[in-house]
């Protein structure tokens, strides 16, 4: 079995992807995947050391993790797509209505 | 690991949670069946809260656990509950006229209420990070759906999805602060973590608090994580505004101090420079930002982070009566700021262009009542005496004295004092100003009335007489300590 620092890098990656993504992309969709990847690394993280100490909590973690995912998606995209149908544009940098 | 049994007691301890979700989904069931007159929802909804808040206060406290130690009931999560519950009730009875005046009156606004209040029931009531964290989504997901409310307005469109990103960016942190703490210590469980004491891996552990409590200072928005708010709060409709400014801060406060006092309370005392810092920082820039504001709500909206900013001292102070200070604020917030959105929503008109100081001008003369509780509530935010702003100010900044914070209460006073001029100019605007063109406000409607004079006598009964209530939150969080 590899070491589990392996899957804790190869995590960490991950989530340093995902942050630059929503720091730096300008879609909204893409913005919302690299959230997405943020909590696969996540997942990844929970099943290296559920592996590791031989304790299932985190993989029970994980499916409690990927639920939430999928409720944040459904209503991340109806909030996308109710946006897009008055703006006609789900590029972050338009949404400048609210500013000092 | 735990033996994980469940027994009927256990039930018995959520009956106030089961309560606001079986009513939740009784409401949007409702929604299919009533068309036209709405009322019945409203007080459906409100009942349902009274019912809630009447099961949990008849509870026990003595912090019995339930669900293998999944949720604990002792008196701290009675009291954070009951100031949601309250917020709650507050706001099912002021959302009315706001919503039926915007034709947007629906059942789905309650009912999102309701299950906003579940996950911040849970969330102050969970005694594993798990429950934490999906009490802390359940609040979220509902509050993205009421921020969004107006989904053919463009504000509340943006505000919602700004909302969305960042509050799942913060939870993306605190789930991954959540991993590298299950990591270094091989349970998500508070009570196991706290009797362990010490982590087998100290990098992973604190990898991980930091983590959780980025993702905390992101929901309670202390600076400089607090970018979202004043546009998330400009864009949600205003009752809803006024519902997550308090219930939600009092929530996440609340997790926050159970995770850190209960769970990690060796480590308290090393974090205290990086909360000192975080506490002076959030309430500066909040004041100072908030002094430049023209629109009310934006206004607010940086009090709020100003606030977060005070109640950060009660957090850095670390001793039981810093965190009892902090819960009774709590308390005295949720209704001076419930109020003062009340009347603000009351004053802002139907297509929500009198929100800026110019529009309050000479309104103290054709609405003397309303303008007279927005006063109080301004005074009580900026902390005068006689409100529960000032004696949740001093008793927070009194312990911190005799603890020794005197340069960061040397802060706090100065803040509180460059508040007072962006507080009192509504004011000087109501008073001093003449009326500049004659609006006709349609009359307040019954429940919004008696919502606004409980929070007018709330504010006034917690300022004079204070004693019983700091007694209650002293009490409330020696369970956590």
């Amino acid at each position: 079995m590899l070491p589990i620092e392996y899957y804790l890098w190869f995590a960490a990656a991950l989530f340093a992807i995902g942050v630059a993504g929503v720091l730096l992309r300008r879609n909204v969709i893409i913005v919302f995947m690299s959230i997405e990847l943020m909590l696969n690394a996540v997942n990844v993280t929970f099943i290296a050391f559920s592996r590791q100490m031989n304790n299932i909590d985190g993989q029970i973690f994980v499916f409690f993790v990927m639920t939430l995912a999928a409720a944040e998606v459904a209503v991340g995209l109806a909030i996308i797509v109710a946006m897009y149908r008055n703006k006609k544009s789900i590029n972050v940098q338009d949404m400048n209505l609210l500013k000092w | 690991m735990i033996d994980f049994q469940i027994v009927p007691a256990d039930f018995y301890l959520l009956l106030p949670e089961m309560v606001l979700s079986v009513g939740a989904m009784l409401l949007l069931f409702l929604e299919l069946f009533l068309k036209g007159n709405k009322t019945v929802q409203q007080w459906t909804a409100f009942a349902i809260f009274v019912v809630a808040l009447s099961l949990l206060l008849s509870q026990e406290s003595s912090g019995a656990t339930g669900f293998g130690m999944m949720v604990r009931s002792d008196l701290f999560g009675q009291f954070i509950s009951a100031v949601v519950l309250i917020g709650g009730g507050l706001t099912v009875l002021l959302g009315k006229e706001y919503l039926v005046s915007r034709e947007w009156h629906r059942g789905e606004y309650y009912s999102l209420l309701l299950f906003a209040s579940v996950g911040m029931l849970f969330m102050v009531r969970g005694l594993d990070l798990l429950v934490i964290f999906l009490g802390l989504e359940l609040l979220s997901i509902s509050l993205y759906i009421l921020v969004g409310y107006f989904r053919d307005r463009l504000f509340s469109n943006e505000a919602a999805l700004k909302y969305l990103l960042l509050g799942a960016f913060a939870s993306g942190f605190l789930l991954y602060g959540i991993a590298y703490t299950y990591g270094s210590y091989g349970t998500t469980n508070l009570n196991e973590i706290r009797t362990m004491g010490s982590p087998e891996s100290m990098t992973f552990h604190w990898i991980g608090l930091s983590l959780i409590l980025v993702g905390f200072s992101f929901k309670v928005a202390l600076v400089p994580f607090h970018m979202w708010l004043p546009d998330v709060y400009q864009g949600a409709p205003t009752p809803v505004t006024g519902f997550m400014a308090t219930t939600t801060k009092a929530a996440a406060f609340a997790a926050m101090l159970r995770i850190l006092f209960y769970g990690f309370p060796a480590d308290i005392a090393e974090w205290m420079p990086l909360f000192w810092f975080l506490s002076a920082v959030t309430m500066t820039v909040g004041n100072v930002i908030a002094l430049q504001q023209s629109n009310l709500k934006r206004m607010l909206a940086y009090s709020a982070i100003a606030h977060a900013g005070y109640l950060m001292i009660g957090v850095t102070v670390g001793t039981e009566t810093g965190a009892a200070g902090m819960l009774f604020y709590l308390l005295g917030y949720l209704f001076m700021n419930i109020g003062a959105f009340a009347v603000v929503q009351y004053f802002e008109g139907k297509d929500e262009t009198r929100l800026d100081f110019e529009s309050y001008a000479g309104l103290a003369k054709k609405h003397p009542l309303i303008s007279l509780a927005m006063t109080l509530f301004m005074f009580a935010l900026a902390g005068f005496p006689l409100t529960v702003g000032f004696t949740g100010k001093f008793y927070i900044f009194t312990t911190a004295i005799n603890q020794g914070f005197v340069w960061l209460i040397v802060i706090a006073v100065l803040n509180s004092l460059i508040s007072v001029y962006y507080y009192l100019r509504v004011v000087i605007y109501m008073y001093m100003k003449p009326l500049e063109e004659e609006i006709e406000f349609s009359p307040m409607e019954l429940p919004a009335k008696v919502a606004l004079t409980v929070c007018v006598y709330a504010v006034l009964h917690l300022g004079v007489l204070p004693g019983n209530f700091i007694t209650l939150a002293r009490e409330a969080v020696s369970a956590i300590f």
